[in-house]
């Protein structure tokens, strides 16, 4: 149960998936997103905010680093450590002390995972058979997502 | 007081440079001073927020007074200091917002922080006025990718931005892709002025208003490198830069058609690309209408387009307070 992985069609079915992952978010969550350049990362994101309600258009946080949209009585915090060369330069960007009233997900997270005490990790990996599938695979960091990853297993069994 | 005129000092610290200058009300630069990392970022390839934070902070102070003592100026010449508050690094934006309102206490003049998007528009009508308006003006830069119309200096009204990445950081990441150096941009047009366009990248959103979309062309990059064998890099340097001009120029098109135009303004960091200014001064042409290029100096950040800027809020009397805002869209003030 530690790490399951689905197959996205596509950018559509890649939405869907965030869909179905936005209902369990709460504030506090952490969301580690990895795989190469042009895997579907920030599409992901872009879905989740979709999904969460968010009316603010999300774009790629490569050159801001960190972009913030309101959800609810909080934000959805959208990071990109693209750029970042060291976890130093992350910690003094001063963003921490925003994760307890954010729903934070962080590109290229794996350098600044160890930050975070729970996380759920989602990653992108292209698949040789078609251009657009993607093999999307789960696993977490903690107790918060140890007892929340049998739902998500089975809330994600139609992909 | 050295001078009778007013004068403005403009502070902008919101991503990778530091940068003071003094403009007047009639937006003729008396000096613009800016402290650039470029050549500290190329060793790693990207802007490195903290050096560009750290380095703020070494540099802000001897900037300013290296941009006072050149206009031959002193504080009690100014009638106000603009600041840069967002859009913009947090770290690199308090620099420049942090020391703004310590001079501006001390000193006894009004702070007054700025939307960096507003001075990027107003770049054009730095040291002569050059916009014909009403006017549509394209910003291509590293952070952002717009078309806005502007009625006059203050009326703004969006029209279409990018709804993923910027066009810069198409160039920055396909420059990456292809074995490029930081920033992706002129090598990029460089590589693409020596290949042919043989590859058909596709056009994300052509056909569709004025909004952007570069992922996909990133992606088509990345898939068309990661399946061909031996691919000729010049030609697909070519084909991408083909792509994102005919999105770019068909946009532009489409709102000149669409609004009353006297001039298209093109501004920020790819306003540098030779590919664009040719085929923009062409489009003009066509469309009958002028093409403003700012000097490519004012054109990536500086504090000269911060500080003409500052000019329109003391006009419109806006305020907003020296403190950040990370996601202003350029309809703020």
């Amino acid at each position: 149960m530690d790490t399951f992985s689905v197959v996205s069609s596509g950018a559509a079915d890649t939405s869907r998936l965030a869909a179905t992952i936005a209902p369990i978010l709460r504030f506090g969550d952490a969301v580690i997103l990895t795989g190469s350049l042009a895997a579907g990362k920030t599409h992901f994101v872009k879905a989740l905010a979709n999904a969460l309600g968010c009316t603010d258009l999300v774009t790629s946080p490569t050159f801001t680093i960190a972009n913030f949209y309101r959800h609810g009585s909080g934000n959805l915090l959208h990071i990109d450590v693209y750029r970042l060369s060291g976890l130093d330069e992350f910690l003094d960007l001063g963003l921490d002390e925003c994760f307890s009233e954010s729903i934070t997900v962080v590109e290229w997270g794996d350098m600044v995972a160890g930050e975070f005490a729970d996380y759920l990790s989602v990653k992108f990996d292209f698949l040789e058979r078609d251009e657009n599938q993607r093999k999307v695979t789960f696993s977490f960091v903690g107790e918060r997502w140890a007892s929340e990853m049998a739902l998500l297993k089975n809330k994600l069994s139609g992909f | 007081m050295r001078n009778m005129e007013s004068l403005v000092l403009g502070i902008e610290s919101s991503c990778d440079d530091t940068a003071v200058a003094v403009v007047n009300a009639a937006g003729q630069v008396l000096t613009s001073v800016i402290a650039t990392q470029t050549e500290i970022h190329a060793e790693y390839g990207g802007i490195y927020p903290e050096f560009a934070s750290r380095a703020h902070v070494v540099a802000i102070l001897p900037a300013i007074e290296q941009a006072l003592s050149e206009a031959n100026i002193a504080h009690g010449d100014l009638r106000a200091i603009g600041v840069t508050r967002g859009p913009g690094l947090i770290g690199s934006l308090l620099v420049g917002l942090h020391t703004a309102a310590g001079l501006g206490m001390g000193w006894g003049v009004p702070v007054i922080g700025i939307n960096h998007l507003r001075g990027h528009l107003r770049s054009a009508d730095l040291e002569q006025a050059r916009v014909k308006y009403p006017a549509i003006i394209l910003l291509v830069s590293g952070g952002h990718t717009f078309l806005a119309q502007m009625q006059d200096p203050g009326k703004i009204t969006l029209l279409g931005s990018t709804r993923d990445d910027s066009v810069g950081e198409a160039y920055d990441k396909v420059g990456r892709m292809l074995g490029l150096g930081y920033p992706g941009g002129p090598v990029v047009d460089k590589m693409a002025s020596q290949g042919s366009p043989t590859v058909a990248f596709p056009r994300p959103m052509l056909h569709d208003g004025l909004e952007f979309s570069f992922s996909g062309l990133k992606s088509a990059v990345s898939r068309y490198l990661a399946e061909t064998e031996a691919p000729v890099l010049k030609d697909v340097a070519a084909s991408f830069v083909e792509a994102i001009m005919d999105v770019l120029l068909t946009k532009c098109r489409r709102a000149l058609l669409d609004w009353r135009s006297a001039s298209l303004v093109v501004v920020g960091g790819v306003a540098a690309s030779p590919q664009l200014r040719s085929q923009a001064a062409q489009l003009c042409r066509e469309m009958d209408v002028e093409l403003c290029l700012p000097p490519l100096r004012w054109s990536t950040d500086n504090a000269a387009m911060i500080a003409l800027a500052t000019w329109d809020y003391l006009h419109l009397e806006k305020y907003p307070r020296p403190v950040p805002e990370l996601q202003l869209s350029i309809s703020d003030y």
